[in-house]
C-alpha cells in the first residue's frame, strides 16, 4: 500500500435541504463523514487495487458489499465506506488499454449512485469520499506506475 | 444547563446510594440463609447470639428487600451513567474551551461575546410548552466561566422542516451549518427595542420563532449573537448532539470552525461513550 495521504484540506461537499418555515438550508458534509486520510495500493497478485479510508473516529466493524467491479467495506453502524477494492482480475493492470482514469471514473460513478443505495451506504459519506478522492488523485499513483 | 457542582455532587451521591442499596440487599440476602428459630430450639443460647438474633429479625423482610435492591441498585447505576462522571464533563469543557481559544483568542472583548455550547439530543423531555415532548436538544456544557447557565432548548424532530435553531437544523441535517452563509448579508444587530422587521429577519435566518427572539431580548444588556455555526457530534457512529458556536462577530469562517472541531472530535466522541 502507498503512504497515507492527508485529506483534511479537501473541501466538504455542500447539500441543500428544507429547514424551518420552508427555507432552503445549505449545509456542509459532517466532519465525521469526511475521510481524514486515504491510501491506495495494488494487491501482491495484481488482481485488485484497494483504497483505504480513515475517519475522525476509528474501530467501527465493517461489512463487505459488491458494487459491480468494486467491493465496498461499509461501516455497520454508520454506513460509511472504509475500503474500496477494485477488481482487476479480468483486467490485469498490465493489460493494454487499461486506463487509470477509467478506474477513477468507475469509483466516482459507483460512489455517486451505489447500487444498494442508502440501505448499505451512507450517500452523504459517498459524496464526501468522492470529493476527497478528487482532491487527492495521487491515491491512484501505484496504479498509474503499474500501468 | 445544570451547574457543574450540582452534576458532580449528584453523581457522587448516586454512587454512594448504589453501594448502600447493594450492601443492604446483600445483607438481607445472607439473612435468608440463617436457620429457622425452630431449628435452633435444641440450643437456645445460639438464639441469644447477636448475629443470629439480628439475622432472624431481618429474615421476614428479605422477600421484598432483596428483589427491590436488585432493581434499585442497577437503576441508580444507570442514572449515574446518564448524568456522566465529573471527569468526563471536565474533558468536555477543556474541548469546548479549546475550540473557543482557536477561534476567538485573537479578538478583544468579553468572553461571553463568543461561546461554544454542547447540546445533547433527548428523545423526549418533560416541559410545559406547546410542542410535543419528543426530539429535543438540551444544553449540557459551555465554554468559559461566564454566562454558563442557559435554558435555550431546540427542537430536533425527525422532520427537518420542524427543527428549530441552528442547533436543531444542523443536527437533523447532519451537516455543518454556518449563519450567515457564504455571501449572505450579516444578521442584524438586535438589542431590546429592535424593530419588528429586524426581529423577523433575525428569527427566520436563525431558524427560531419571533416570540422566542423577543423573549431573549427582554432586559438583555447586549445584542444577540450575530453569527452561528452548528456541528453535529457523534458517539459510536451515531448522532449524539451538536456543538453550537455563537459570536458577536458578523461572520464565522467555516474552515476554521471545522479545523478547530477536528482537533477535539476524536477525544470528545470517545469520552462521551461513558454517558448514556
Amino acid at each position: 500500500m502507498g503512504q497515507w495521504i492527508e485529506l483534511t484540506e479537501a473541501k466538504p461537499p455542500q447539500f441543500t435541504q428544507h429547514g424551518a418555515k420552508g427555507l432552503k438550508v445549505n449545509l456542509y458534509a459532517s466532519p465525521y463523514d469526511m475521510p481524514v486520510a486515504a491510501r491506495g495500493g495494488i494487491s501482491p497478485d495484481r488482481t485488485g487495487f484497494t483504497i483505504e479510508l480513515r475517519y475522525l473516529t476509528e474501530g467501527e466493524p465493517t461489512t463487505d458489499r459488491d458494487e459491480g467491479m468494486l467491493r465496498l467495506s461499509v461501516g455497520r453502524r454508520s454506513g460509511r465506506i472504509h475500503r474500496i477494492r477494485v477488481n482487476l482480475a479480468e483486467r490485469p493492470v498490465d493489460a493494454v488499454g487499461l486506463q487509470v482514469q477509467e478506474i477513477q471514473d468507475e469509483v466516482a460513478h459507483t460512489l455517486r449512485s451505489p447500487r444498494h443505495g442508502e440501505q448499505l451506504t451512507d450517500l452523504r459519506n459517498a459524496d464526501a469520499v468522492r470529493a476527497a478522492l478528487e482532491f487527492a488523485p495521487q491515491i491512484y499513483s501505484e496504479l498509474a506506475q503499474a500501468h | 444547563m445544570q451547574g457543574e457542582g450540582w452534576r458532580a455532587s449528584t453523581y457522587v451521591g448516586l454512587q454512594v446510594a448504589a453501594v448502600i442499596v447493594a450492601l443492604v440487599g446483600g445483607i438481607f440476602g445472607l439473612a435468608t440463609g440463617a436457620p429457622e428459630a425452630s431449628e435452633l430450639a435444641h440450643d437456645a443460647s445460639l438464639l441469644q447470639t447477636t448475629g443470629v438474633a439480628w439475622a432472624q429479625s431481618l429474615r421476614p423482610h428479605a422477600w421484598w428487600v432483596v428483589p427491590l435492591a436488585s432493581v434499585v441498585a442497577p437503576g441508580l447505576h444507570w442514572l449515574r451513567r446518564w448524568i456522566g462522571a465529573p471527569w468526563v464533563w471536565g474533558v468536555v469543557n477543556v474541548a469546548l474551551n479549546s475550540i473557543h481559544a482557536q477561534l476567538f483568542d485573537e479578538y478583544d472583548g468579553p468572553e461571553h461575546a463568543h461561546r461554544v455550547t454542547l447540546f445533547r439530543y433527548r428523545k423526549w423531555r418533560l416541559g410545559f410548552d406547546p410542542w410535543p415532548s419528543f426530539g429535543w436538544l438540551v444544553p449540557v456544557a459551555r465554554s468559559g466561566h461566564t454566562t454558563r447557565s442557559t435554558r435555550a432548548r431546540f427542537r430536533a424532530p425527525s422532520e427537518p422542516s420542524h427543527a428549530t435553531g441552528v442547533a436543531g437544523t444542523a443536527f437533523v441535517g447532519r451537516g455543518i451549518l454556518v449563519v450567515p452563509g457564504n455571501g449572505d448579508p450579516a444578521l442584524p444587530a438586535l438589542t431590546s427595542g429592535a424593530t419588528d422587521k429586524k426581529i423577523r429577519d433575525y428569527s427566520s435566518r436563525s431558524f427560531t420563532d419571533e416570540n422566542w427572539v423577543r423573549a431573549r431580548l427582554k432586559g438583555r444588556p447586549r445584542s444577540l449573537p450575530r453569527s452561528f455555526a452548528g456541528i453535529p457530534v457523534e458517539v459510536s457512529e451515531q448522532p449524539w448532539g451538536v456543538i453550537v458556536i455563537d459570536s458577536a462577530n458578523p461572520s464565522i469562517d467555516r474552515e476554521r470552525v471545522e479545523k478547530s472541531f477536528r482537533t477535539i472530535a476524536g477525544t470528545l466522541s470517545k469520552v462521551l461513550e461513558g454517558v448514556i
